[in-house]
């Protein structure tokens, strides 16, 4: 009987739902000018970059059965304070932009005069609870939400079925570089769960390559569908709002029965909790006592924290919901850092 | 043996190796004092045919052994027989070689050992001059025959059930495994009880680990009394898995027992009583019964499916309901929410209220229709349909569509009735959550839940093990039935679960 260890489907698969709803409650198809094909092909080649960010820490996995965190606290205690606390504020950074979007969508979508604040602590505390009993119980978890997220996306899109018209031929406009590079960088956000992988895939066991690639073509799937749905279910209506997804599910329905916005709304949260709860995971991972429960509160603490400045700053520090500044920290997370360290450290990585 | 008088002594019956007394007169005196000249405690004296006319005593408790099966294969015997001037132990040998005629004769000599053969219904023969004693088997006690439980009754198979004593549920086992690697260790439990427990396993399916970790636990059991299976049952939880659910099962069916030993599984009998621990014990087999394995496939399928849909009707419709009908009434299809509405707008209290309200008093129904004398049962069932059902809705103190909510839930938690416990806890719980916060506190009430079951282990194999960590090999019998054919390809061995680790389930 080895340490308690995590499938690479399970971990991938739960990686898959942190990623899932961050991803789909953005809008990709907010210009009329944008089309359908540029749009897809943006799509595609987001998610194959999102996917090459896994491969330095897959490097290391492979050759030294750690991850990331584990391999660089490994080779240089020192660097690694560094190294940590710019993963600390990353993974900081990542949750109050995540639950600043969440709090965001709530009061759009479910309730305007829900008080955000109230939200987020409540989240936070169930995540923190969550983190605190470890990753294995947060994937296995993560697994139940996985199915429960794809049964709500197929009920979503074939409850949108009656609605689509292909009559709109503005779809298939050509399209401008810079939208090309727009659509492309939000796509790429998704990095950060490679960032997240980093951090918690100490505990996979025998991790496979080809269940990141299945997950990562449901993904591509299903962010396809969602385009297309959005286009041709949604129309020029849906090009004007904010949350498409959730649209998707308010128009959803079977004759008469709707309502499948509450799987939207359901489906978003337990993708925020187990984001969070993973972040947490990675936080305290970062630290000497990763099983603290404390650590996991004081960190939560300063997470919600980060999420009040956000919530009551949000008009002087624009810089830091900029997707591309997003983007730019996530590819030195996931692909910079690892790669100097597989470069600098490669006798200990060979070893 | 003076500190048989000591009443701390006696209260922990600490007696270790303490050897008897040499003299008959001394030892039957102690064990009087012992017992405290308990009215059962009964002492037949004798005198054997020796030149020096030995003294003997039979030690028995009266009602736990057979007077005629004493009659017949000890004192008949022992009064018949002379004997050769021996000394007292050569005397004991040819007693047990020669003399008696019962098949369970063992030899001891501790005190311990003498309260625990009188209590358990052996009768103890003493003879003047030596501290070795015999305890003949001759338990002769009343029981409970070997009947159908009725908690768990099944459509196909077996109608035999486990009874209290311990002998006859291993028996009762014994007869379906007739297999030499069916192993029963006994272990006692209990200062004061001395009840007698059977850990039952194959050697060549459990897993030794997990044996030693259930010794362990079993040892580490400081109850004074132990009077039921379920006193142990918080004993052999995994310390760091606090959960409604239980990592522990029972059941009252020799076949389900042996159906579990041979994946691996550890059983607990329990002496006076016929609910039987099972170890380690997972989510997916309180959908399964022996049934399924009896029926076709694809109606084990249908089966379970509705065991799953059952369970989460009953968890969650009166949660979901009450949150639709607070909160977003928009998620009613139209014909349903005028309905409701209506109905709803009739009575005087809110819906969640309303929700709580009936569901508590279900539940009182239930509890009395349990505790009452059956003639009296029916009365209950009469004041239960008509107030409740009938008055209570026509006077508009409680809507017809809440009623109905609750009823159907009330009778889906009954498909799973070993869940019957934590869905009612979280039936309140998730009640609470949508009538306060809706939908979103529902989902927030899964996001516990679901981590709680996730992080909970039995023996350190996860308790939610097949479904996750999911595994397409253990799916087999989770939701579909393989067939026969392909069941029997290979033993599901429950210690080789993905994830499972025994030590970090451990104390």
């Amino acid at each position: 009987m080895n340490k308690s260890a995590v499938g690479s489907i399970q971990l991938m698969v739960t990686l898959f739902v942190s990623g899932l709803f961050i991803i789909l409650s953005q809008n990709y198809y907010s210009e009329s000018s944008v089309s359908l094909i540029f749009t897809a092909i943006s799509a595609v080649v987001g998610v194959i970059f999102t996917l090459l960010y896994f491969v330095p820490t897959i490097i290391i996995i492979k050759n030294t059965e750690k991850d990331f965190f584990a391999f660089a606290r490994a080779v240089s205690s020192k660097l690694f304070v560094a190294v940590s606390l710019f993963y600390a504020l990353y993974f900081v950074y990542v949750s109050g932009i995540l639950l600043k979007k969440y709090a965001d969508g709530f009061n759009q979508t479910l309730n305007p005069d829900a008080n955000a604040l109230v939200i987020v602590f409540v989240l936070l505390c169930i995540s923190v609870y969550a983190s605190n009993k470890g990753i294995s119980a947060v994937t296995r978890c993560g697994v139940f939400i996985f199915v429960f997220c794809l049964i709500s996306l197929i009920l979503i899109y074939t409850g949108n079925i009656s609605n689509l018209d292909f009559s709109d031929t503005t779809a298939f406009a050509s399209v401008g570089k810079d939208s090309f590079i727009k659509s492309l960088s939000l796509y790429m956000s998704l990095g950060f769960v490679a960032v997240l992988f980093s951090g918690v895939a100490g505990r996979v066991k025998s991790f496979k390559v080809k269940y990141a690639v299945i997950v990562f073509a449901i993904f591509l799937l299903v962010v396809l569908l969602y385009i297309f749905f959005v286009v041709f279910a949604l129309g020029k209506y849906g090009n004007q709002q904010n949350n498409q997804l959730f649209l998707l599910s308010k128009s959803a329905h079977f004759d008469n029965i709707g309502g499948l916005d509450c799987l939207f709304q359901s489906a978003f949260t337990f993708s925020v909790f187990i984001t969070l709860s993973l972040l947490l995971i990675g936080l305290g991972r970062l630290t000497s006592k990763s099983n603290s429960l404390l650590i996991k509160i004081l960190f939560a603490g300063i997470i919600f924290a980060m999420f009040v400045c956000m919530e009551f700053c949000s008009n002087n520090c624009k810089i830091m919901f900029s997707i591309y500044c997003f983007d730019v920290v996530t590819f030195i997370a996931a692909v910079i850092i690892p790669s100097i360290y597989i470069i600098a450290f490669r006798r200990k990585l060979n070893v | 043996m003076d500190f048989f008088l000591n009443n701390t002594f006696r209260d922990k019956t600490f007696f270790g190796s303490e050897k008897m007394k040499k003299d008959l007169q001394e030892k039957i005196s102690d064990l009087k004092t012992l017992f405290a000249g308990s009215a059962d405690f009964t002492v037949r004296n004798m005198e054997l045919n020796t030149p020096d006319k030995v003294k003997a005593a039979l030690l028995t408790m009266e009602g736990m052994c057979s007077k005629d099966i004493i009659a017949l294969s000890v004192i008949d015997p022992l009064l018949a027989a002379s004997f050769e001037k021996q000394a007292p132990d050569e005397l004991l040998n040819i007693i047990e070689t020669q003399i008696l005629t019962s098949s369970e004769v063992v030899e001891f000599e501790t005190v311990d050992d003498c309260i625990m053969f009188i209590t358990s219904g052996f009768a103890v023969l003493a003879i003047d001059g030596t501290e070795k004693m015999f305890a003949i088997g001759t338990q002769g006690f009343s029981f409970r025959g070997v009947a159908e439980p009725e908690s768990e009754v099944v459509q196909r198979g077996s109608r035999e059930g486990f009874t209290e004593p311990l002998r006859i549920n291993m028996t009762l086992i014994r007869r379906r495994i007739k297999s030499p690697d069916l192993v029963f260790e006994t272990i006692t439990v209990g200062d004061c009880s001395k009840t007698q427990l059977m850990i039952c396993y194959l050697q060549n399916k459990a897993s030794a680990e997990m044996l030693e970790e259930v010794r362990k636990r079993l040892n580490e059991c400081d109850l004074s009394t132990v009077l039921a299976s379920g006193y142990l049952s918080e004993y052999l939880e995994d310390s760091n898995s606090k959960s409604v659910f239980s990592g522990v099962g029972i059941s009252e069916r020799p076949d389900t027992v042996c159906g579990k030993i041979s994946e691996g599984r550890i059983a607990i009998l329990v002496d006076g009583t016929p609910a039987v621990i099972i170890v380690p014990h997972l989510f997916v087999e309180e959908f399964q019964s022996v049934d399924d394995y009896s029926n076709r496939p694809y109606y084990t399928f249908f089966i379970r499916l509705l065991k799953y849909i059952s369970f989460f009707v009953a968890v969650f419709l009166p949660a979901i309901y009450t949150a639709f009908s607070q909160f977003h009434p928009e998620y009613f299809p139209t014909g349903l929410l005028i309905k409701t509405s209506e109905a709803l707008l009739e009575t005087p209290l809110p819906a969640p209220l309303e929700v709580i309200l009936i569901t508590f008093v279900y539940e009182i129904m239930r509890e009395a229709g349990l505790r009452i004398p059956k003639p009296l049962g029916h009365a209950v069932s009469i004041v239960g349909a008509l107030v409740i059902g009938e008055s209570a809705v026509s006077a508009g103190i409680i809507s017809s569509s809440t009623l109905m909510v609750v009823a159907t839930a009330a009778i889906c938690s009954y498909v799973t009735s070993a869940l019957y416990p934590p869905i009612t806890i979280l039936r309140f719980i998730f009640i609470v959550l949508g009538g306060t916060l809706g939908m979103w506190g529902i989902v927030l009430g899964i996001c516990v839940l679901l981590i709680n079951m996730c992080s909970k282990t039995s023996l350190g194999v996860p308790y939610m093990s097949s479904l996750a960590p999911f595994s397409w090999k253990r799916m087999r019998d989770v939701l579909f039935r393989a067939d026969w054919k392909s069941l029997a390809k290979y033993t599901m061995r429950v210690q080789r679960f993905e994830d499972t680790n025994i030590k970090f389930g451990g104390k």
